[in-house]
């Protein structure tokens, strides 16, 4: 693709950034159905998608609870990674002793395997969803909070001159210029917390909770149900592929003055 | 003539000091300009006129010596003040008129009447028609030229220009340059203008301050006498190619 300046995307482009990977996954579907039938697996180890397909129809109206926990807890942990994690980057930004603080503390906090405290949550914070939440929180908000940071202090010398002779206030500068240099930056922290919030949730579910997909999981490994849980890993696939399109068409909405790119998989190389 | 100080330099020097050590980029820089006066700066490229802007408008403190505008030390930028800088500093993210009505929406100061100014300003820097473009749409040129009807839209009495048309061909540059004279003859104030072309400093200023290689010093002052209003025609006149001639035995160009 060769829209490198121009702001259009021809109706052949469009059908190819669309249609390419709906074609590549239709093609590994099929193969998936062709291994499953050729070598004739048996349901409870390797499942066709057509098997999967019928099992995730069958458990129909059961499905909304599930899907609705996860998704509540996925977007509950995205959203308070995203406020906390623009705010610390707002506050590293602005103050270099806090900066001194509050930049190992985040590191340490990534260094250390955050999932093997998800048991501990459950004895600090009690059954529920709290715990589970502030997994999603802990693996969602570190690349918020570094994409945000990056983004703040990119600010150029000659930008900053700028304010300084219009006598911008810190809070102006900070909403009229850092920000929305930043936005680029942000929008790749989103994307990258997105797909991590989304495992944040599973994982946390794993731990503990009597709802949502992981569970679901869970309780269908127990029972040898390989379909339904192969239905709801595809389930919470599409969610996180929802949420992905969602942030990226939010970014497409608000970021009018960024030339368009020439692949569109630039925003994935990030992830 | 004995109109008012406008700025006044008084020994100015100016020390960076960065992580590969210390640039003495301005030593002991004396100059002045009065109240409405039209001062050009030349000098090699690296010699600290830029410097000497940016210790003008508060943006960048003396080390040495005194900085003084209206008889006042600058400590801040002042709020009558208006700069072009060196490179275009658009925001990206606003398309041409935002950016040029930026100075009025961030001392909320946006209104009707400002956007009919800023539509006006970008008619005269002949950028009608592009006022929702945004930055990366247009032309090295055309940037700057935003930059300089942004730098005019609220009016300041001291304007401070870094090569405002560097980046301009010829024709375009020169007619810039009389727009430029018109606006400072409608609305009197007092502008330094760094320019690398000694022609363009001749057509447009009353003194030309040229600067030695850094640390920038003053080398010579050359009061340009020249007729007002002026125009390109002048180019022809003998006392321009002498002017032109003196500056340039000033800057060391051999001839
Ligand atoms: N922010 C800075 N930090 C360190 N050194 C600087 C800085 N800005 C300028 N200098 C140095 O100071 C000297 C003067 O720079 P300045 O930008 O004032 O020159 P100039 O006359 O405007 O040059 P030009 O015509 O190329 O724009 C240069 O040697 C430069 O390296
Ligand atoms: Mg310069």
């Amino acid at each position: 693709m060769s829209t490198s300046s121009g702001r259009t995307r021809s109706a052949s482009d469009r059908l190819s950034f669309f249609g390419t990977p709906i074609a590549t996954l239709a093609g590994l579907v099929a193969l998936w159905q062709l291994v499953v039938s050729l070598f004739s697996i048996p349901t409870f180890i390797l499942p066709g998608p057509l098997v999967v397909w019928r099992t995730a129809v069958e458990f129909g109206a059961n499905w909304v609870p599930h899907v609705l926990a996860t998704v509540a807890i996925a977007l509950l942990g995205f959203g308070v990674a995203i406020v906390v994690g623009v705010l610390l980057a707002i506050i590293i930004v602005h103050s270099r002793t806090l900066s001194r603080v509050l930049t190992p503390a985040i590191v340490i906090m990534q260094i250390v395997p955050k999932i093997a405290f998800a048991p501990l949550f459950l004895i600090w914070f009690g059954l529920g969803p709290l715990p589970i939440v502030v997994v999603t929180f802990l693996v969602a908000f570190f690349p918020m909070v570094v994409n945000a940071a990056v983004g703040l202090a990119e600010i150029e010398r000659d930008l900053l001159d700028l304010a300084r002779v219009l006598r911008l206030n810190w809070w102006k500068v900070l909403w009229s210029i850092r920000f929305p240099t930043a936005l680029p930056h942000i929008f790749g922290g989103l994307k990258i917390a997105s797909t991590l919030a989304v495992i944040g949730a599973i994982i946390g579910e794993f731990v503990g909770s009597n709802r949502g997909l992981g569970y679901l999981i869970l309780i269908a490994n127990n029972n040898l149900n390989t379909p339904l849980a192969l239905a709801a890993i595809a389930l919470i696939s599409l969610f996180g592929l929802a949420l992905y399109a969602a942030i990226v068409l939010l970014e497409m909405i608000s970021l009018p003055w960024k030339p368009v790119e020439a692949g569109g998989l630039e925003s994935v190389a990030q992830v | 003539m004995t109109r008012a100080v406008a700025v006044e330099l008084r020994g100015v020097s100016c020390e960076y000091r960065t992580r590969t050590g210390r640039v003495l980029a301005v030593e002991k820089l004396s100059m002045q300009a009065s109240d409405r006066e039209f001062v050009a700066l030349l000098g090699p490229s690296g010699c600290g006129k830029s410097t000497l802007l940016k210790m003008v408008a508060g943006l960048v403190p003396a080390t040495a010596g005194e900085v003084l505008v209206y008889g006042r030390p600058v400590v801040r930028p002042l709020e009558s003040l208006g700069m072009v800088f060196q490179s275009p500093v658009l925001l990206r993210w606003r398309t041409v008129i935002n950016n040029v009505l930026f100075p009025a929406e961030a001392t909320g100061r946006r209104d009707a009447a400002m956007r009919e100014r800023a539509m006006a300003l970008l008619r005269l820097v002949g950028l009608t028609g592009f006022e929702d473009k945004y930055p990366h749409e247009l032309s090295g040129g055309m940037a700057q030229r935003v930059s300089l009807a942004r730098a005019l839209l609220l009016e300041p009495t001291l304007l401070l220009m870094d090569e405002p048309f560097g980046a301009l061909d010829a024709l375009t540059r020169e007619e810039m340059g009389i727009e430029l004279l018109r606006i400072w003859q409608e609305q009197p104030k007092t502008i330094l203008f760094v320019t690398h072309s000694i022609s363009e400093s001749v057509l447009l200023a009353d003194r030309v301050i040229v600067m030695t290689p850094r640390p920038g010093r003053v080398a010579a002052e050359i009061t340009i006498d020249l007729p007002r209003p002026r125009s390109g025609r002048m180019r022809v006149l003998p006392r321009f190619g002498e002017l032109v001639s003196v500056l340039q035995d000033e800057m060391g160009i051999a001839t």
